[in-house]
């Protein structure tokens, strides 16, 4: 039942047509960022990448009030994340995945995790990337998060699992406990839910 | 000795209060009430009350006075005072004194004194109290001490708070003589006086919630022990806001009676106003099993609530993914919380928060990334 719901799992406002996100662009940003940062949308667009995450991205920087050079640096370093995560999970990663993928990447997760993890995981793997960005994000060793991960896939866990995991070592956390203590003791507490992958 | 003992405390709390949290707030209410003194009297009720809370310690004081048709007049005060000790990461020690004072036109009124230190601990799932406590209850005409234990538990299951109890109360002797002793007969046994009490033992489980920009509480007690004293209590509140300083409230229900302090059971119905001053308390100061600060649930097929808790801002802003990047303002709600409900598809998204058009900052309690832009972002991953 996750699975088909997975595939919807895209972050707000992904269908919206191309001019829309330009008009936003140019509506919000100086004329010569807008100009730069649509030269980026072109250029994911171009190479199979979504665009949406580097509009919001740009609209995040204007609110923040950066800089228009920030921004477009910003909005670059996320291209580029994008396009590692593309080369990590390959061609054929849906955009979800992609998103999913840079995050891990940008909180410290190596792209040979990331192979891994489309190597030894069926379907995708937006959630178990998900999942590691937030485990990162809450605090825990990038190491730790990722080597915690990619044991789970071996075990073959489900995405559902995955997201228990997150909420019970955010309980954790919030109680005062370390964040890298947390995950070990959720650890224990993971079934497997059939047998290993075979690599 | 009293004297000594109340400077001693004023001298411990009153440097505490200058930097600690205080409210104060002013209820304002009306109904009809039902009990053994009054029956089926409309009554009016004042209650002010004032409360603070610094890292190590709290302080409540509050007053209720009732004005009925058919009983002239009813008060009611009560001071507690609590200093908290961490023991550990996830353990703290209470050491807590309670006072309480009744008066009525019918008779002479009686006191409460009480010693209640507890040990709280903290686990994942909810925190767990012991308390103990040595008090003395006094009339006019008696003076008997009594004992008090009991067991705890508080958390929350998603977006519903809950508070079980279980405590039992052992008096030194069985009668304590009051002026309320003549008002005996033809009246239910849960209003009979203590006189012919030697312990007892009560359960209850509250539990709360917020929804629709309300807070909404409901509650049973159980009094256990012997049959004659078996009796069940509710109430069932709701509170809003209607403005910056104002909330209204209704409640219901049957209040057990209070049988260290006298009070006869009684069936209520009320509704009034509440002014409130000053930054609400949290309550004691404990280890909490609550994320700090934010929530959020799912409200239907997409919608998410969006909760952040703020107590002392005026105002609130989120802005995300979900709101293109253009700052949302989140509702005031009743106690200290600041809501927004908007369409999250299930993913992973990022957010801040500002209080009183401030910087930008991750909401608290959630996993962090750098946005590139000097600051940090929340993640929030909505499951599918």
């Amino acid at each position: 039942m996750i699975r088909p719901l997975i595939a919807a799992a895209v972050l707000t406002g992904w269908a919206r047509p191309l001019p829309a996100q330009i008009s936003r662009l140019d509506a919000r940003l100086q004329p010569n960022t807008a100009h730069d940062v649509r030269a980026l949308v072109d250029s994911a667009r171009a190479a199979g990448l979504p665009e949406e995450p580097l509009v919001l991205k740009a609209l995040e920087g204007q609110s923040k009030g950066a800089s228009g050079d920030r921004i477009v640096v910003a909005v670059r370093a996320l291209l580029q994340s994008l396009r590692t995560a593309q080369t990590s999970l390959g061609l054929q990663a849906s955009p979800e995945e992609l998103v999913a993928g840079s995050a891990a990447l940008r909180a410290g997760a190596p792209e040979t995790a990331l192979a891994s993890v489309r190597h030894d995981r069926g379907g995708s793997v937006a959630i178990t990337l998900s999942v590691l960005a937030d485990l990162v994000g809450s605090g825990i060793p990038v190491g730790t998060a990722t080597k915690a991960i990619l044991t789970l896939v071996h075990q073959n866990v489900s995405d559902r699992e995955f997201l228990q995991l997150r909420t019970r070592v955010e309980q954790d956390i919030r109680t005062g406990m370390a964040p890298g203590s947390a995950l070990e003791r959720r650890l224990a507490g993971i079934p497997a839910a059939g047998p290993p992958r075979q690599p | 000795m009293k004297k000594t003992l109340c400077v001693i405390v004023a001298g411990l709390l009153l440097p505490l209060a200058a930097q600690a949290q205080q409210q104060f707030t002013f209820d304002l209410g009306g109904g009809k009430t039902h009990h053994q003194f009054n029956p089926d009297a409309n009554v009016v009720s004042l209650a002010p009350r004032y409360q603070m809370m610094s890292g190590i310690a709290r302080m409540d004081l509050g007053f209720l006075y009732t004005r009925g048709t058919a009983l002239a007049w009813n008060a009611e005060g009560n001071i507690s005072a609590a200093f908290d000790t961490r023991l550990g990461k996830n353990v703290s020690l209470e050491m807590a004194g309670s006072g309480w004072w009744t008066a009525h036109e019918l008779g002479s009124g009686t006191r409460e004194l009480l010693l209640q230190p507890m040990l709280r601990i903290a686990t994942p799932a909810a925190i767990l109290g012991f308390q103990a406590g040595l008090g003395r209850a006094s009339t006019k005409f008696d003076n008997v001490p009594f004992g008090t234990m009991g067991l705890s538990l508080a958390g929350n299951i998603g977006a519903i708070e809950f508070l079980g109890q279980v405590s039992r109360t052992a008096f030194a002797r069985a009668a304590l003589r009051s002026s309320n002793e003549w008002a005996n007969d033809g009246i239910s046994p849960d209003t009979l006086i203590k006189r012919y009490v030697n312990d007892y033992a009560d359960a209850g489980l509250m539990i709360g919630a917020t929804a629709l920009g309300a807070r909404f509480e409901a509650g049973v007690e159980q009094r256990l022990g012997k049959p004659e004293f078996r009796a069940t209590g509710w109430r069932l509140q709701g509170a809003r806001a209607i403005a910056e300083h104002l909330l209204a409230f209704v409640s219901a229900g049957r209040i057990l009676s209070e049988l260290t302090t006298d009070l006869p059971a009684r069936n209520f119905t009320a509704m009034g106003l509440r002014w409130l001053w000053g930054r609400p308390t949290q309550g004691s100061p404990r280890p909490s099993p609550e994320r700090d600060g934010f929530r959020s649930e799912r409200v239907g097929a997409e919608a998410i609530r969006l909760g952040v808790r703020a107590s002392a801002a005026t105002s609130v802003e989120v802005m995300g993914d979900f709101t293109d990047w253009q700052p949302a303002n989140l509702i005031r709600d009743a106690d200290g919380w600041w809501e927004l409900i908007r369409e999250l598809r299930p993913g992973l998204h990022r957010l801040n928060v500002r209080y009183d058009g401030g910087t930008w900052r991750a909401p608290p309690g959630l996993p962090t990334e750098k946005d590139e832009f000097g600051g940090l972002t929340g993640l929030l991953l909505i499951a599918p």
